[in-house]
């Protein structure tokens, strides 16, 4: 730009002020780039065991959703601030855990809380049940560059214990509300909502 | 190319243009949404790693395409970027000794007077002055032609001059 014009200057101090590129900043940036590529992975094989795992009717809900874990690094977003849905339990390992569900429109939302009033979730769905379908079950994934793997039980991809019962967790869940909802009249719920899953295990740690 | 040469490349390229991007979002959007817009940018090229062009230039206008193109469908997507932007989240929610400290008020009243634009005409702006795009590079990544892109920047520089001639007496 070689124009003096004095707007150019104005222009260019307007510039919002953004994150100075520090050496720290630009190694979690490549961390990112790297993890980016296991985690679009990930999200396919999750599909796939949650697919193979849950019932027929509630495959769809909690399918390509991510169950992040980690301590005292997430940070629920905004759209957690007032869930429709809380569920706490404790994983294999002792730690504790947290699900949240939040549901877009405003009018399910209402449904799924009145749904659950004075149920105690724990005592509804079964885990153990969801764990062994998902040992049971084989399981390829894929990516659009034409690899595939197997992920199942017994392989290195398949989940280390507290991330299965924590997968299983979210089907278990998953599979309540779906028959739970499409009770009530609601079809298709997992249109519309977003979930997630806090714990005080880094899951990554585990493998 | 190997399915691992892509992925190094990808990996590279991704990296080598994450602070600009990463700039580019908070630019536009609210700080702790910048770490997850950038993290579905990563997400998307991975998804479209074929198509990412292989000199590094045009990669990069690519890369600020799918970054503009993310920043349209923002309000569609939350759920998988989510994880992954953690600690970036953190990082950007925490300042750095080194971060510029600039008063926020800065400037305002010029940012004030892009947004007055057309969106076409702001983002223009925004992409030459505040990205550091030349014209040509701003008119590739919003896809639209040069000769274009060259008219709308001096209408916009002109409805700039005559707003802040306005407001601030230049």
């Amino acid at each position: 730009m070689t124009d003096p014009d004095p707007l150019d200057e104005l222009l260019a101090q307007s510039d919002p002020r953004t994150t100075t590129a520090t050496p720290e900043l630009r190694e979690e940036l490549t961390r990112m780039a790297v993890a980016s590529l296991s985690d679009r992975r990930a999200v396919g094989s999750r599909r796939l065991r949650i697919a193979a795992g849950a019932g027929v009717a509630a495959v769809a809900l909690f399918a390509g959703a991510g169950t992040a874990a980690a301590t005292g690094v997430i940070e629920w977003g905004p759209w957690a601030q007032n869930p429709d849905v809380v569920y706490v339990y404790a994983l294999p390992g002792g730690q504790a855990c947290e699900l949240r569900v939040t549901f877009d429109d405003p009018a399910t939302g209402e449904t799924a809380r009145g749904l659950l009033a004075g149920v105690e979730l724990g005592d509804e769905i079964d885990v153990d049940a969801v764990i062994d379908t998902m040992r049971r079950t084989p399981a390829t994934a894929a990516d659009e560059f034409g690899d595939s793997w197997d992920v199942g039980y017994g392989t290195e991809s398949y989940p280390k214990p507290n991330e299965e019962y924590a997968q299983a967790v979210g089907v278990a869940v998953s599979q309540y509300l779906t028959v739970a909802l499409a009770g009530a009249g609601v079809e298709e719920p997992a249109s519309d909502l977003t979930w997630a899953a806090t714990c005080d295990v880094e899951f990554a740690d585990e493998r | 190319m190997s399915a691992d040469l892509r992925e190094q490349r990808v990996t590279e390229e991704l990296a080598a243009n994450a602070p600009d991007l990463l700039a580019y979002f908070e630019r536009r959007a609210a700080r702790d949404d910048a770490a997850d817009l950038l993290a579905e940018v990563m997400l998307t090229v991975w998804r479209r790693a074929d198509q990412l062009p292989a000199d590094p230039v045009r990669a990069r206008m690519w890369l600020f395409v799918t970054a503009r193109n993310v920043l349209a469908n923002a309000e569609r997507s939350s759920r998988r970027r989510w994880r992954l932007a953690n600690r970036l989240r953190v990082m950007l929610g925490s300042p750095t000794p080194s971060s510029p400290a600039s008063d926020p008020g800065e400037g305002a009243e010029v940012r004030d007077a892009i947004a007055r634009l057309s969106p076409e005409l702001a983002e223009l702006v925004r992409l030459v002055h505040w990205d550091g795009l030349t014209l040509a590079e701003a008119a590739e990544v919003m896809e639209i032609p040069a000769s274009t892109a060259r008219g709308r920047y001096q209408r916009a520089k002109q409805e700039l001059r005559a707003a802040l001639a306005i407001t601030s007496d230049l």
